[in-house]
Parts: C-alpha cells; sequence; structure tokens
C-alpha cells in the first residue's frame, strides 16, 4: 500500500480510489479529515483552484498580463476582496471553523511543496507560474467567487433609465416585478406565521438619468434544478431528491465528487476545490441540494459630490469624507498599475473618470452583500454533520450568501425546501431603481429575521421544487424582487411532478435530461398565429406545419428549435431596436415578457403604439427571413446552433470537447446552452443508508494527461448514471479493486 | 564514422545532463560537442541534428507509451495531429535545438582558433 507523509494529521488517514479515480477519504477526526482532503483535492485540482482564487481576488493580470487588467480592477473595485477579507475573519474568529481551515489550506501546502517543476500541472507550464500557497483567505475567495457568479447581476441603472423614457405603465408592462403565471418556489399555503417587520416606503423619489450601467455582470442564467418527492409519492416508499446545477461547463469540472468519512460521520457529495467539506449531497442520514434563488443584493446608489474634486458627499444632512482604497495590480511584462477608488458608507464608487466612466457623471455607489462577513462555510460544515430536520434549519442559521433554494429529504421521511439567505429587509420597491445616496432612508434596514425565512416542509402536493423562479408569491410580506428570474423550467418540473402517479429513481432521472422546452411551446403558441401563411410558398407552409405539430423538445438533431430559436432572436432584435436607439442602456426584455406582449391582442396594440413597432408584421417577416436564411444556407440541426461543448478554464482549444449531442436548451430541464449546463446531476434516494447516482460532465482530475480528466462526460451525455459507491470503511472498497492509500504523519 | 560518433555522444550527454538540468541543456551539450569534437560545421550540424531527433523522440515516445497516448492526443489537437505526429514533433524541435546547438559550438571553435 502506497504511503504519503502528511505531517499534522493525529493517525493516519485512508484514500481510496475507486474505478473512476474518486476519493473516499477515512479520517479519524474532522481536522484529519480536511487536512487530507485540501492534500488530494491539491493533488487532483491545484491548478484549477488557484486559478479561481486569483480571478475572484482580481490577480488574473499577474499570470494572463494587460488583457486581464480591466476584469482585475472590477473585481477589487467591486469589493470582492472586502467580502473575502470579512470573511476570513469572522470563519477564523470561530473556534468551531478556524482549525478545520487552517488544516485544510496546510494540507494544500503540504501537497504544493512535493511538487518539483516537472510535477506541476501542465496549465502552470502552458500559462508560465507557480502555485500560490494556500490560506482560508483563499477558501473564503473561492466562497466570495460563487457569490459573485450567482448573485452579481442586476438591472438597476437600466430600469432607472427605462422608466424615465418609457415612463412607469410600459416600464411595468416590459419588467414588471410580478407578471402574470409565475409559480413561486414556496407558496403561501395559508398565512405565513410570524408578524412581519415591514420597512415603511420613504417619499417617492427622481432618481435622475444618465448613468453607466455595469459593464461586468456575472451570467443571470447560472441557474439549477432540485426538488425532493415524498415517499408518500414514490415506488419504494422513501423520499427521493435530485439536483443539477446550471453552471458554465468547464475543464476541470467545476465540482469535485468525494467522500468524507470520520467514525461519527459519512458524507458523500459535490465539494468545490479549494472549500472544506461538501457543497451538495448526502450522508447517512439525509440529503440536500441547491438551486440559486435570486433576490436582488446589490444597488447602486447616487452620490451627492460636495464639488468636482469629489472628496465629500451629502448624507443625512452632512459632508462626509470619501475614503479611499488603494489596490496594486501587478501586471505580468508591464509596470503595476496602481489603482485608487472612492468608497461611501454605501460601498465603493465601482466606475469613475479613471475606470469606465466619464468625469461629469453621477458616479454611483455599489451596494452588495457580498461585502459582508459570510458564514456559510460554517453551514455547510454543520449540514455535512445534519441528521434530522432540525439539524438542517440550524446548519442554514449560518447559511448567508449565495442565497440558495434548499431542497432537503432524511431517511426519517422528511423533505422541505428553503430560501436561505441573508437578505435585506428593503421598503417595498427599494432596490428596483438607483437609490439617494443623500437620504438615509435609502440605506439597507437590517434584514429579514431568519424565523421569516420563506419555507415548506412536508407539503401536502408531496414535493417541494425549485429552478430559480420566484421565490415567493405576492402573499409573502417581505418586498421580493429580482431583475432576472426564471419562468419555464419550473412550470415544466412542477408538471411533471403533479402527475397523479408515484415516481422511481429512473423517472428523476428522466426529468434531468427532459429536453422538453416550454418556452419553444408558449412562445411558438404566441407567434404563430401572427405568420400570414398564405404569404409563405410551399416550403415554408410545409416547415410552418412542422412547428405547429413539433412535441417542443429540443433534440440536437433536428431543426425545429433552431429555426424556433433563430425567429425568437430576430422577433426580439426588430421589437426591441426602438430600446436600443436611446444614448442610455435600457437593456431587453426577457423572453416571458416578450411572449406576454404578443399572445396578447392589446398589450401588442400598446407595444405597438408605444415603440412606434409592428409586432404582427415584425413576427411576421423575422419568419420569412430565417426561412429564407434556411433556403440559401441549408437546414441547420439545433445541435449545430446549440453547439453543447465543455471548455477548458485556460480557453485552451485542444484540453474542451465540442459539438457534444444534447438534447435541451436553456428554458428545458436539461438546461443545454453552448458550455453552460448541467455541472453534475445527483439523484438520492433515502434509503437507510441512502444510495446516490450521479453525472459529472467531465471527470474527477483536472489534469489532462489523466484518463480521469474527462472519463465521467460519456455518461453525462446518456441516461447511464454512475452509482455512487457510499463505502463504509476503506477496506470495503479494497474489495471493488480500488486502490487504497494511507497517508501518515 | 565520426559523425555518428559525435551523436550518440550528444544523445547521452544529452540525456544525461537533462535528468537535472532544463530542457535546453540538450543544446548546450550539442554545442560542447561542436565545439570539442570539431566534425565541421555541416557535420556537427547532422550529428547534432540526429542526436536531438532520437534522444527527444525516444523520450517522447516513452512519455507518449507510459500515458497511453492520453496527453499526446489532445495536445496534437493543437497542431492537428494524434500522438504518433506530436512524438515527430518534438523530434524535430530536438533535432534542430540539437542541431543548431553544434553548428554554434563549431564555429565559435574556429572563431576562437
Amino acid at each position: 500500500m502506497p504511503r504519503l507523509e502528511l505531517h499534522g494529521l493525529s493517525a493516519p488517514v485512508q484514500v481510496v480510489r475507486d474505478a473512476h479515480a474518486m476519493a473516499h477519504i477515512f479520517a479519524r477526526n474532522d481536522t484529519d479529515l480536511y487536512r487530507a482532503q485540501g492534500y488530494i483535492v491539491a493533488h487532483d485540482r491545484l491548478w484549477q483552484m488557484d486559478f479561481i482564487a486569483r480571478a475572484a481576488a482580481g490577480r488574473l493580470s499577474e499570470v494572463i498580463g494587460p488583457a486581464t487588467l480591466a476584469f482585475d480592477r472590477a473585481q477589487r473595485r467591486k469589493g470582492m476582496t472586502i467580502g473575502a477579507r470579512a470573511t476570513t475573519d469572522a470563519l477564523l474568529a470561530d473556534t468551531l471553523m478556524a482549525p478545520l481551515l487552517r488544516a485544510y489550506a496546510d494540507g494544500v501546502d503540504q501537497y504544493i511543496a512535493t511538487l518539483r517543476y516537472r510535477d506541476l500541472p501542465l496549465e502552470y507550464k502552458l500559462l508560465d507560474h507557480r502555485p500560490e500557497e494556500w490560506a482560508p483567505y483563499r477558501s473564503a475567495l473561492v466562497q466570495q467567487y460563487m457569490v459573485e457568479n450567482l448573485s452579481g447581476w442586476d438591472r438597476d441603472v437600466e430600469d432607472t433609465h427605462a422608466r424615465a423614457l418609457l415612463g412607469a405603465e410600459l416600464h411595468d408592462l416590459l419588467w414588471p416585478v410580478r407578471p402574470p403565471g409565475v409559480v413561486p418556489t414556496v407558496p403561501t399555503d395559508s398565512v405565513w406565521p410570524f408578524t412581519p417587520e415591514i420597512v415603511p416606503v420613504p417619499p417617492d423619489h427622481d432618481p435622475g438619468t444618465g448613468f453607466l450601467a455595469d459593464a461586468f455582470r456575472s451570467d443571470p442564467a447560472n441557474g439549477s434544478n432540485n426538488w425532493a418527492v415524498h415517499g408518500s409519492r414514490t415506488a419504494g416508499g422513501r423520499p427521493i431528491l435530485a439536483n443539477d446545477p446550471h453552471l458554465g461547463l468547464l475543464f476541470p469540472s467545476i465540482w469535485y465528487p468525494v467522500q468524507l468519512a470520520t467514525p461519527g460521520n459519512r458524507v458523500f457529495g459535490f465539494a468545490l476545490p479549494g472549500g472544506p467539506g461538501v457543497v451538495v449531497g448526502h450522508n447517512e442520514h439525509a440529503a440536500w441540494g441547491v438551486t440559486n434563488a435570486p433576490r436582488d443584493t446589490r444597488d447602486w446608489y447616487r452620490i451627492t459630490w460636495k464639488d468636482s474634486a469629489r472628496t465629500a458627499y451629502f448624507h443625512d444632512d452632512r459632508w462626509l469624507p470619501v475614503q479611499w482604497a488603494v489596490e496594486e495590480v501587478h501586471v505580468r511584462g508591464h509596470r503595476t498599475v496602481v489603482d485608487s477608488f472612492r468608497i461611501t458608507l454605501h460601498g465603493p464608487v465601482v466606475y469613475d473618470a479613471h475606470f469606465g466612466d466619464v468625469p461629469h457623471r453621477a458616479h454611483l455607489a455599489f451596494r452588495w452583500m457580498g461585502h459582508e462577513p459570510s458564514m456559510s462555510l460554517k453551514a455547510l460544515y454543520l449540514m455535512n454533520h445534519a441528521r434530522s430536520h432540525a439539524d438542517h434549519v440550524h446548519a442554514l442559521q449560518w447559511f448567508d450568501a449565495p442565497a440558495q433554494n434548499w431542497a432537503f429529504a432524511t431517511t426519517t421521511g422528511d423533505i422541505s425546501m428553503r430560501v436561505q439567505g441573508r437578505f435585506p429587509n428593503k421598503w417595498h420597491g427599494q432596490g428596483r431603481f438607483v437609490l439617494d445616496g443623500a437620504d438615509p432612508a435609502h440605506r439597507w434596514h437590517g434584514r429579514v429575521p431568519f424565523a421569516h425565512t420563506a419555507t415548506q416542509v412536508n407539503p401536502a402536493r408531496g414535493y417541494v421544487s425549485s429552478a430559480n423562479q420566484h421565490s415567493v408569491d405576492e402573499r409573502y410580506p417581505y418586498f421580493f424582487h429580482n431583475a432576472y428570474l426564471e419562468y419555464y423550467r419550473n412550470r415544466t418540473l412542477n408538471a411533471a411532478l403533479d402527475q397523479d402517479r408515484t415516481f422511481t429513481v429512473e423517472d428523476m432521472m428522466r426529468l434531468q435530461h427532459s429536453g422538453l422546452d416550454l418556452q419553444a411551446a408558449e412562445g411558438l403558441a404566441a407567434m404563430l398565429p401572427l405568420v400570414d401563411s398564405t404569404a409563405l410558398d410551399a416550403d415554408d407552409r410545409a416547415m410552418l406545419r412542422r412547428l405547429h405539430t413539433w412535441d417542443h423538445v429540443a433534440r440536437h438533431d433536428e431543426e425545429e428549435r433552431a429555426i424556433m430559436q433563430l425567429w425568437r432572436d430576430s422577433v426580439s432584435a426588430r421589437l426591441w431596436a426602438p430600446l436600443q436607439q436611446h444614448a442610455l442602456p435600457l437593456g431587453e426584455p426577457v423572453a416571458y415578457n416578450m411572449f406576454r406582449v404578443l399572445a396578447d391582442s392589446a398589450l401588442r396594440a400598446r407595444v405597438d403604439a408605444a415603440l412606434d413597432v409592428d409586432c404582427r408584421g415584425i413576427v411576421h417577416q423575422a419568419l420569412v427571413d430565417v426561412l429564407a436564411r434556411r433556403k440559401a444556407e441549408g437546414p441547420i440541426t439545433w445541435g449545430a446552433l446549440n453547439n453543447a461543448r465543455v471548455v477548458h478554464m485556460a480557453r485552451v482549444p485542444a484540453l474542451g470537447r465540442e459539438g457534444l449531442p444534447v438534447d435541451g436548451a436553456a428554458t428545458a430541464l436539461n438546461a443545454q446552452r453552448g458550455n453552460h449546463g448541467p455541472s453534475m446531476r445527483f439523484v438520492v434516494e433515502l434509503t437507510d443508508p441512502p444510495r446516490a447516482w450521479m453525472q459529472l460532465p467531465g471527470g474527477i482530475s483536472g489534469d489532462p494527461a489523466s484518463p480521469h480528466y474527462d472519463d465521467l462526460l460519456p455518461q453525462w451525455l446518456t441516461m447511464e448514471y454512475r452509482p455512487v459507491p457510499f463505502l463504509r470503511s476503506a477496506h470495503e472498497g479494497i474489495g471493488h479493486g480500488h486502490v487504497l492509500t494511507e497517508l501518515a504523519p | 564514422m565520426k559523425t555518428l560518433l559525435t551523436a550518440v555522444v550528444i544523445a547521452l550527454a544529452g540525456w544525461l545532463a537533462g535528468l537535472w538540468l532544463p530542457y535546453w541543456s540538450l543544446s548546450a551539450v550539442a554545442m560542447l560537442a561542436g565545439f570539442l569534437l570539431w566534425p565541421g560545421t555541416a557535420r556537427a550540424g547532422l550529428a547534432g541534428a540526429v542526436a536531438g531527433a532520437l534522444l527527444w523522440g525516444l523520450l517522447a515516445w516513452c512519455a507518449d507509451a507510459a500515458n497511453a497516448h492520453v496527453l499526446a492526443t489532445r495536445v496534437g489537437r493543437l497542431f492537428g495531429t494524434g500522438p504518433g505526429g506530436l512524438v515527430a514533433i518534438t523530434a524535430v524541435l530536438g533535432a534542430v535545438l540539437a542541431g543548431l546547438g553544434a553548428v554554434l559550438g563549431d564555429r565559435i571553435r574556429r572563431s576562437v582558433s
């Protein structure tokens, strides 16, 4: 049996590698466990975790050069390091978490110390840099990276401009807070069992116009599906939980599946490289999965400057001095850039005359929940050990960001959904538009209390589900708003789970792979009646008939979804062209609201009049043009247009995979769009102990020279799931031909 | 015969040097051989090229076989070729590096003598 040295362990740790090199780590206690996890993850994913921590801290230019300088400055100006430092301080002040985080970092560092140049992961050689020492701060940076990834989006500036230019009525039609027909994650069953702490709405104010829109936003489509079905509705009589997070499809895989075991606890799940414990997974008693819970936790404040020097600003009848942040950005092959920017009590002034904006404009201050210390890593630790629903709720007291919909199920039969995050307690409408930095009423007023979190436990319908839609309905007493929400997957999922039948594990897998696209169905229902088929030739009418009779499954080798996409995009571009003619950025309404307009003659008439367009004519002409292109260029399959692919994090083409045969679309449960989609799939049946199945669009190893770099990808393309070996001991694995290594002090 | 001998010397010394020194030590070894073994400019270049091609080709072939062609298949895509092509490219680079090194050694000797 191979033995490796790992100093600081209290006893030897056994690491079993199964057929796909997934590590099962057996340690005597949690400190040993996380030290070993750090060592093992570094062995498999060192460059990836190092690079993510660099990106989060705005330090890519040290490796890449001037090409990433603007990105790095934006990261720092948005306060990524403010948040990560605050998180580090909070975690290291916690007597439970501090030793675990230090042990994890030490494990990573001991692995790095074993490396000679020739052993370095390939990417270090391609980009010519060296691994950097790990530390709890860098685990906090990885966490901060996810917070940014999942809450780094708003439309405050665009909505402010749109309201000023189009009027409140048209703005509310095109960008409603809650359009008709949405189904919330947690519906109000009767009344909420608490007395809300409602913040009074201050007098109306005019935020003005002429602001710079945020140029560095995360992808608003970062989302996921999760659900749990009660045992009363499953074939086996036990709850089944499923989760598939939709993120960038990357090599190395975003997730690192691993089993972590001590004598007191055994957990399998998906870790983030760089973070201790697992994020999503199951232990012997319970399983949990997360989806992003979109909520507006970023606001922009208009600052009233004292003079053109902008060194003092007005707030609460006083002039306050700005503080200055000074950041040194090292740039490979160039002189270090010293970047200084103002910080107000609302937050940093991200864009100014020295970064992206022009001198005379009202530079906005940026308030973001990501600036506050996060204890989410502690919540994850406690979740890894949860034995009951009560333990789950206890653990989530610490979970603050990024806000997530937590699906949870136990072997004793409970299922639940909880919209957990640290949400500012906003007055109705607060933060939808640019706020007034001079008025103290515009500041955030505490948080929505933990006890008032939207939660659903063992509901009568026999399941809980979420897919990044509106978290709550209008009867939830706290203000809910987000500029981007999901409108289709959630209803497809609920429609499937509402069927009067029982479900099996295989049913859940089929749902995760479903290419049924509700947006295509509703979009075509809105657009097809507006086409004048008498003006089309025989070929085009044949295509039109195909669209009429299509079952709305986005198959990669068929044409219908491609035609629908091209048509939709063309209609969107023409219909909203008048919005783009303004000098100020307004953005575009989402497809759900576009189709709502197109499907309703009264709404079409309003938009026709307000924007001086002809909805009907646009829809017809867009199809004519798409079909003309089809005639000229030949049929185009959905697979060719969507180009499902997995790309290498450093965008090295040879290390990625293109043109994967995947049935799905952004608005189908199999949410596949380019190199974005199900970053893993996970199904757990809550037997005793639980049994889990998984898929990963890559492999365990981040090393392109390893056969385990992408060996799980073929399964991910099919319905073949990998049963997860949930080992009771290291020796149980040896019987199955697994490879055992011992880490010894 | 002298060319072949020079090639063998460069390949062996280059392999030994590469155990401890960076990849470019092959060039330095070839330069030294070109300087000390005075086979003539063309012959020095030929010997260096043969040695470099043999040494790097063989090393790359061994590394590729030990890795079951996994990495070479991926990196080969960058060059529009397979593992065999990548081994050949590596051999050519070795030939250029050692060949030019040997020529340089020969020229230095001529210019100082």
